[in-house]
């Protein structure tokens, strides 16, 4: 059997399968054992791979067809396959026909935890199948893409916790091949193999497993600013209004780095979602070349408009400045203009020493959690619901290991988790374990978890965090962005 | 009864052989030889009666009615002294000390007081009633006259301080029936004055009076027990005074002999022994049994024999050598008819064979009371009594808690250690009574107890462990029922020492843990720490420790126990570091105000060896704190040998992740913003 | 979420199979061995069946070692357990869902947190160790054996299985202990002692009075699972209503024998009391001093370990007698057959000190009342898993009902507590309606508490909790 190499492994398995209920019903109730056989190796007929490389690439074609015969089974009874939890692991399935994502994760994310993240993959497909005529029609089966990513995760130290946000995965998927084209593409051809079409689409999802992971912003689904002097942003605001106000058809023009928020300035009455920030900054940091040369890329931003595409200008200013300008179009030849633009920007930038503040922000990224002065805590992570902005220091001391931030992330998610749930969702969350003292508190206007020394009095916890309150509230201009500035 | 020496031989018991009138020779024989003497006297005429005083100084003859005369021993001087009112006749005289006497007679009672130096008597009382006859207890000093026409009405006296003589309130006893023509019915033997544990008691033999309903319907004759409440014994046991002044005195058991016939009492270690003579047996009583029956509310209660009747053991005289060689064919020894019509009793255990010529003293044979009485509860109870029980109760118990006994049942073991652990709880009470003079109750709420009276001997738990436990213990746990009897001996011991409120001692405990562990009932022995049933001690707690690694429950128990004790902090504290617990050790620590004591060298090196990262950084950020809040800088004392920890923590985090960042941060803050 | 939204579970099917009774084709219906309900057409039952089998099989690709435990769907949650080798254990249970209008159209809402895994997975444990407790082991019987005695255990007891009720008590299934003082314990013990040295016979007993606790002879794991078979079955269905099954007449002060039946009749009649498959104990305690090998240790310390799933049990009739409140559970070796005579001799040994100890306990039970007040707002239940015991005053019969939602809650944050690393610690939630529920879990131990007064701040609520730890715990080793 297959499954020895497998177990020491936590899988994230991306996998679209063509749906075909009709070809479900012929195989009957005799469905199951056939689906056994295959996972003894049998070849399958369910999914054609499109090519046969490794054998993992041969779990993986049985591994998917079992997938797809539990969803369509279940869907048989009128019901939908939501999730399945062994001893050790949390298998969460999300069918978005013609795609199927299943997450499995070792971690302690709930279900409703891994759709969301599920949803982030789908999405981010359609903002990356760019390379190809989007009418070449070719079979692509997920597993290939699925063999890529899980060939990823084979080389990550066994014990990795890892936890994939359907919803990330799901808009990436999506930004990549628009959804109208997604679906009247499955229907046209039943074993329609997407792999093609996204096989491009690697590298964002693999990046976008990794932040998904160990970064909060996907679990606050909020936008993290980098740190800057309220005089730099506006200059930047100014210069990016002054030269873009003429350039028809410019939605958004954002400068990022990594996936921190410079500023952003939009089109009026429009306002982009944290999710497609998310799918942006996924593109651009998880794309070496942006670095050299320029890049105009059609980009689809699924939670601005799902069935449309968008064009993205994507330079880094200079050299010694690493922050990247996109400019968002819907205009498809403006991108000459566009460039001149940047560069006026730029050299805007360079003369008022902007660019050198900048640069200085970028180098010493985020704060360490003493600079806010409150004793014995350890990490925080704060979300202004308001703004859907969120801010939170660079894990040190006990979380500076990978393994630490694994662990501190993990922590979260059962807080978050708890404190989100549907059903029972709470105002304060307090635990004092024997390893740290975690607090979770969600008020009207913000939401804000903090890690304590485990030898912390609940009197000290309450008046740190009161004082850490008073800290952002402070050095809010420095850490958020206020304004919301239109071209 | 066999023939024994034992402490409580009386001790002014004498007999006087007079032959020929004294002419040829008076013997005199006591137990203690020291009071044996011989002497003559001139022969004038039959001796009614001879007395020495107490002291031997002054012999008291009677050889009229109505006068005695006295000898000084020592001047050979004479005087008497006749009664005051001229026709009475002297019943009986008696010494109530050494130098005072009194006479009764069928007109009253007079008493005087003997002057040997002057040779004259002087009278100090009388007081005057129609008396049949009288009764004396030397050892009570306690006169009982006998008034009234069928001679059952009793008119007690008492001679406690020098020279005074207390009339004290009559009673009646109540006969079976009165005899048709009223006529004396009761007689000078049929009462017997002693004292059982410690009280007063007048014993009355009532037979149904011949030629009486009761008699045609062969009514067994039966003992009347009247006992003076409230008569306090002296400690010495020289005597005693009453409470309170009037001493009465009521009617308090029966006891019933279920024959007829001619009766001797008996009165040996607090045990009423009647002989029969017609069966040639002797019947045991003991007041202090719960009564036959239900004897709620019933005035005298009626009393069983402790045992079926029983002969006497046979005695056999050894005769002198020289006896024996004058008669070849006489056997050495010469078996003495029990029971004979020739035995004289004298209270209280005294029997003198006239043809024999033999003068014995009754003993009780404590070791054959558990063959005679199959229950061991009544057994030990009589054992318990005596001062000599305590071999054979010991004996008793080991063949009963090592179930030699074919049917030994756990209640029996339970009733024999509920009568132990009383006595022990009396003899408590009794020496913390004795040392702070009021009865202990009376500063506790319980209802204040009668003094009570030292018990002969007291059963040790000590003693029950050597004796007894030891061997039980170590003996082979075959079967089911073996392996349970143990643990059942064992929990009546404890069940029975915490209801007697005795406290239990350590190695009970250790030996009824260990046995449920053999056993493998962990549970049960949960339940008996859940419920307390065992007293909290360190040693208990350590024993539990030790079990951790059969049952890991135990481990639980015993931090239970040490938390009730209270003081032992620092054995938690151990505890929990031994399970490498280092977080939960300094959160307890935090909470019991124990922190300055803590000594961060251990406590870190168990952190470091843990491996974990985590709790090493935390331990290290708590023995921080702790020094800046006790030293005002982080650093940790030379003295406290932590470079090993430091190093290590720079290495682990670096050294700037320390406090000693955060708190500068503060100060800039303090001074900063604020 | 109003409590009477989780009034909506409801237990759609539940199944017990096993594959290897029908490996080939055309045999799937043979692996069924009960299905409930019956009603259901042989297909959709073996589609089921064949379901769960794919389900495990592909849990199996991942680890092998750790089992399958429950599928969540949009309207149902299916929750599953492999008691023995090869047997399958399914529940089914529809979610609560509630009609809600969106966008101008009806949308049936399921809200799955309301059916949690660890409650709904005890449920499934309970089930099985009921079963095994009256029939045995699944593995040692034929197929057709299976059916028969499965049907006779399940049929009548899954109708009643009251999933809306279920809760937390569920997950702990720990046993409620009488508190007595020291000399009422031992006074007790004695009795016991006395009773099982008389009577050799008698394996272990039991001693209840009004269903608490006072004695238990057994090991923790057997009393576990009798416990809960007397007090959810047994206990109700022998009510004083249910006829005795037999009491010597003569005596006015005898018991009454109370078990399921009564067999032969006139003289040679004898009782024929449930038979029941207790774990084997394996005494790992020190080899006995001198003990005669092959002889078994006389105590039951079944404790150590999960479940022995493959363990061979031990069989002993239960004899039920019951006297005023006091209820006698005696364990008999199964060679004793209950003959009249021996049944009188019994209640002769028996009768009399259990007319004392149900005085002496009935004054016990009374100072017991301390625990059981409530203080208005504050509901508390603790367990200790080292002797099962647990301590409830969320469901007393007068205490004003707990709001299912703090119940799950409960079983909610102590899920969490058991997941952060380390060994559990204090935790607190405070729900939207200001509800805070509060709990401390250690190793061994685990109290949760529910406080709806209005408006408490964190503070508060720890300072209940302390003064409650304070009240309630003061005997025992219990840190924050």
């Amino acid at each position: 059997m297959c499954h020895a190499a497998w177990n020491l492994v936590p899988i994230w398995t991306l996998c679209w399968l063509p749906l075909s209920p009709r070809l479900m019903m012929s195989i009957g109730c005799r469905w199951a054992s056939a689906a056994l056989d295959q996972l003894m190796g049998a070849s399958s007929t369910v999914a054609a791979p499109a090519t046969q490389r490794h054998g993992s690439e041969e779990q993986l074609v049985t591994l998917s067809g079992v997938m797809q015969a539990l969803v369509s089974f279940v869907q048989d009874s009128g019901d939908s396959l939501r999730a399945l939890r062994t001893g050790d692991r949390t298998i969460a399935f999300l069918s978005r026909p013609p795609l199927i994502l299943v997450a499995v994760s070792r971690g302690p994310e709930n279900v409703h935890q891994l759709n969301v993240q599920l949803f982030h993959m789908y999405y981010q497909i359609p903002s990356v199948c760019f390379s190809h005529v989007y009418y070449q029609i070719l079979s692509v089966c997920f597993s290939h893409v699925y063999y890529q990513i899980l060939s990823v995760f084979l080389r990550r130290a066994s014990h990795v916790i890892l936890s994939v946000c359907f919803s990330h995965v799901y808009y990436q998927i999506l930004s990549v091949v628009t959804k109208s084209q997604l679906t009247r593409i499955s229907e046209q051809r039943r074993n329609f193999d997407f792999r093609k079409l996204v096989s491009g689409a690697e590298r964002f999802l693999d990046q976008l497993v990794a932040a998904v992971d160990a970064r909060p912003d996907y679990l606050l689904q909020a936008v993290q600013c980098l740190r800057l002097e309220q005089a730099a942003r506006d200059a930047v605001v100014s210069a990016v209004q002054s030269v873009c106000s003429k350039i028809k058809d410019l939605v958004f023009a954002l400068l990022i780095s990594g996936d921190r928020l410079i500023s952003l300035v939009r089109i009026r009455s429009h306002y982009l979602h944290p999710t497609d920030y998310h799918i942006v900054c996924n593109i651009v940091t998880s794309t070496e070349s942006f670095k050299t040369v320029e890049g105009w890329i059609p980009i689809c931003l699924p939670k601005f408009d799902s069935s449309g595409f968008m064009y993205a200008y994507v330079s880094y200013l200079s050299e010694e400045c690493p922050a990247c300008l996109v400019l968002l179009t819907a205009d498809r030849e403006s991108f000459h203009a566009l460039a001149q633009a940047k560069s006026k920007i730029t050299e805007r930038l360079h003369q008022n020493g902007t660019a050198q503040q900048i640069a200085a922000a970028i180098e010493n990224g985020d704060y360490p959690v003493q600079e806010t002065g409150v004793l014995n805590m350890r990490h925080f992570m704060y979300k202004c619901k308001s703004t859907a902005q969120s801010t939170c220091p660079s894990p040190s001391m006990v979380y500076g290991s990978p393994e630490g931030r694994r662990r501190l992330y993990a922590l979260y998610h059962i807080v978050h988790g708890r404190v989100h749930s549907p059903a029972r969702p709470l105002k304060t969350y307090y635990f004092a374990g024997s390893h740290e003292l975690v607090v979770g508190w969600v008020s009207p206007g913000f939401e804000l978890y903090t890690v304590f020394d485990p030898h912390v009095s609940q009197q000290t916890s309450i008046t740190e965090m009161n004082r850490l309150l008073r800290w952002i509230k402070d050095h809010e201009r420095r850490v958020f962005i206020l304004s919301s500035p239109v071209f | 009864m066999k023939q024994t020496n034992s402490a409580s031989r009386p001790r002014s018991f004498q007999i006087f052989s007079v032959r020929s009138g004294g002419a040829t020779g008076v013997v005199v024989k006591s137990l203690d030889p020291a009071r044996n003497t011989s002497f003559r006297m001139e022969d004038r005429g039959p001796v009614i009666s001879i007395k020495y005083s107490p002291d031997m100084k002054v012999l008291a003859i009677q050889r009229a009615k109505t006068s005695v005369e006295f000898v000084n021993r020592d001047s050979e001087a004479e005087y008497s002294q006749s009664c005051r009112s001229k026709s009475a006749t002297i019943v009986d005289f008696f010494w109530v000390a050494d130098s005072e006497v009194v006479y009764v007679t069928d007109r009253g009672v007079e008493h005087y007081q003997v002057v040997p130096s002057r040779r004259q008597l002087k009278s100090l009382k009388t007081c005057s009633l129609s008396s049949n006859w009288c009764v004396f207890s030397v050892e009570l000093s306690y006169l009982l006259v006998s008034t009234g026409a069928l001679g059952n009405t009793l008119q007690p006296f008492a001679f406690r301080a020098a020279g005074t003589m207390t009339k004290l309130a009559k009673f009646d006893v109540e006969l079976l029936e009165a005899p048709r023509p009223a006529r004396l019915a009761l007689h000078c033997h049929d009462v017997t004055v002693c004292s059982l544990h410690g009280q007063l008691t007048v014993l009355a033999l009532l037979h149904a009076p011949p030629g009486s309903a009761a008699d045609a319907a062969g009514q067994p004759a039966e003992i009347r027990v009247h006992q003076a409440n409230k008569w306090v014994p002296s400690p010495d046991h020289s005597g005693g005074e009453w409470a309170n002044k009037d001493g009465s005195i009521s009617r308090t058991s029966t006891l019933q002999l279920n024959a007829r016939g001619n009766f001797a009492i008996s009165i040996i270690d607090n045990l009423v022994i009647v002989h029969h003579q017609e069966s040639k047996t002797s019947q045991v009583f003991d007041i202090t049994l719960p009564p036959a029956g239900d004897a709620a509310g019933v005035a005298a209660p009626l009393q069983r024999p402790v045992a079926p009747p029983a002969a006497i053991r046979p005695f056999h005289l050894r005769l002198s050598a020289g006896a024996a060689a004058l008669d070849a064919d006489e056997p050495a020894q010469l078996a003495c008819e029990l029971y004979a019509a020739t035995w004289v009793v004298f209270q209280p255990n005294i029997i003198i064979d006239a043809k024999l010529g033999c003068f014995w003293t009754l003993e009780l044979c404590a070791a054959a009371i558990p063959g005679a009485l199959p229950d061991p509860v009544a057994a030990a109870r009589l054992l318990l009594a005596r001062a000599a029980g305590r071999p054979v109760l010991l004996r008793l118990l080991r063949r009963l808690l090592l179930r030699q006994t074919e049917r030994a049942r756990l209640a029996d073991v339970g009733g024999v250690l509920d009568l132990l652990n009383e006595q022990t709880r009396r003899q408590q009470e009794h020496t913390v009574s004795s040392q702070m003079g009021s009865p202990v109750s009376a500063l506790g709420t319980s209802p204040p107890v009668a003094p009570t009276e030292p018990a002969p001997f007291v059963i040790t738990q000590s003693d029950l462990h050597s004796e007894v436990l030891c061997d039980l213990v170590s003996q082979q746990m075959g079967s089911r029922a073996d392996q349970r009897w143990v643990t059942g001996v064992l929990v009546e011991c404890v069940r029975s020492l915490t209801q007697h409120g005795v406290s239990v001692e350590h190695f009970l405990y250790e030996m009824l843990i260990n046995t449920l562990v053999l056993r493998g009932c962990f549970y049960q022995l949960q339940q008996l720490l859940q419920y307390h049933a065992v007293d909290d001690s360190k040693p208990l707690a350590c024993l539990l420790l030790s079990l951790q690694s059969v049952y890991p429950a135990a481990e639980q128990m015993a931090l239970d126990m040490l938390k009730r004790l209270g003081n032992a902090n620092e054995e938690i504290i151990e505890v929990m570091l031994a399970r490498n617990d280092v977080t939960a050790a300094l959160r307890y620590a935090r909470a019991n105000e124990m922190v300055s004591g803590l000594s961060a060298r251990k406590i870190l090196d168990v952190a470091m060896n843990s491996g974990d990262p985590d709790l090493f950084y935390t331990t290290f950020k708590f023995f921080e704190e702790r020094n800046y809040r006790t030293k005002g800088k982080v650093d940790f004392a030379p003295g406290e040998h932590c470079e090993l920890y430091v190093r290590h923590f720079n290495q682990l985090f670096g050294v700037t992740s320390s406090l000693r960042d955060a708190l500068e941060a503060g100060q800039r803050r303090d001074e900063g913003v604020l | 979420m109003s409590s009477q939204q989780n009034a909506g579970v409801e237990l759609c099917s539940f199944f017990i199979f096993n594959s290897t009774f029908g490996p080939r084709e055309g045999e799937e219906e043979n692996k069924i061995i009960y299905y409930h309900p019956p009603s259901a057409d042989i297909n959709s039952k073996v589609k089921d069946v064949g379901l769960v089998e794919a389900l495990v099989q592909f849990s199996r690709t991942f680890n092998s070692e750790s089992p399958l435990l429950s599928m969540q769907t949009l309207k149902q949650k299916h929750f599953f357990l492999e008691p023995e080798k090869d047997f399958f254990m399914t529940l089914v249970v529809r979610q609560p869902v509630e009609e809600v209008i969106r966008n101008n159209s009806p949308y049936k809402e399921y809200t799955p947190e309301a059916v949690q895994q660890s409650v709904y997975l005890s449920v499934l444990r309970h089930m099985y160790q009921m079963y095994r407790l009256l029939r045995g082991t699944l593995a040692a019987q034929s197929r057709e054996e299976l059916v028969r005695s499965t049907a006779e255990i399940f049929d009548s007891y899954v109708p009643v299985l009251r999933l809306q009720q279920r809760d937390i008590r569920d997950v702990y299934g720990g046993v409620r202990f009488l508190s007595l003082d020291r000399l009422a314990f031992l006074k007790l013990q004695s009795f016991v002692n006395q009773l099982e040295v008389l009577h050799p016979f008698i394996r272990h007993s039991v001693i209840y009075y009004k269903q608490h606790l006072t004695w238990s002879g057994l090991g923790k794991t057997n009393m576990g699972i009798i416990h809960w078979y007397l007090e959810t079955v047994l206990f109700p269905e022998c009510g004083p209503e249910r006829p005795a099954v037999w009491k010597d007449r003569t005596t006015p002060t005898s018991g009454v024998f109370m078990s399921t039946e009564a067999s032969g009749d006139g003289t040679d009649s004898f009782l024929a009391p449930p038979i029941v498959h207790l774990r084997k104990h394996n005494c790992t305690a020190l080899p006995l001093g001198g003990a005669a090998d092959g002889c078994s240790r006389d105590g039951d310390d079944s404790w150590n370990g999960g479940d022995p799933v493959e363990a061979t049990d031990e069989r002993a009739q239960l004899v039920l007698y019951r006297l005023r409140d006091v209820v006698v559970v005696l364990l008999v070796d199964l060679e004793v057959r209950l003959t009249l005579p021996l049944c009188r001799e019994l209640d002769a040994s028996m009768a009399g000190p259990v007319q004392e100890l149900s005085t002496l306990l009935s004054s016990a039970i009374n100072d017991d009342k301390s625990s059981g007040k409530d203080d208005g707002d504050t509901k508390l239940i603790y367990y200790n898993r080292c002797n099962r015991a647990q301590k409830s005053s969320l469901h007393g019969p007068t205490a004003a009902p707990v709001p299912s939602d703090a119940l799950q809650l409960m079983v909610d944050l102590r899920e969490d507590a058991l997941r952060f690393q380390g060994d559990g610690g204090a935790i607190f939630g405070r729900a939207m309606n200001e509800t805070w529920v509060a709990g401390r879990v250690n190793p061994n131990r685990e109290f949760f508490s529910v406080v709806q007064q209005k408006n408490m701040n964190l503070m508060d609520v720890n300072n209940e909790m302390e003064q409650l730890c304070k009240d309630q715990f003061s005997t025992i080793f219990f840190p924050a």
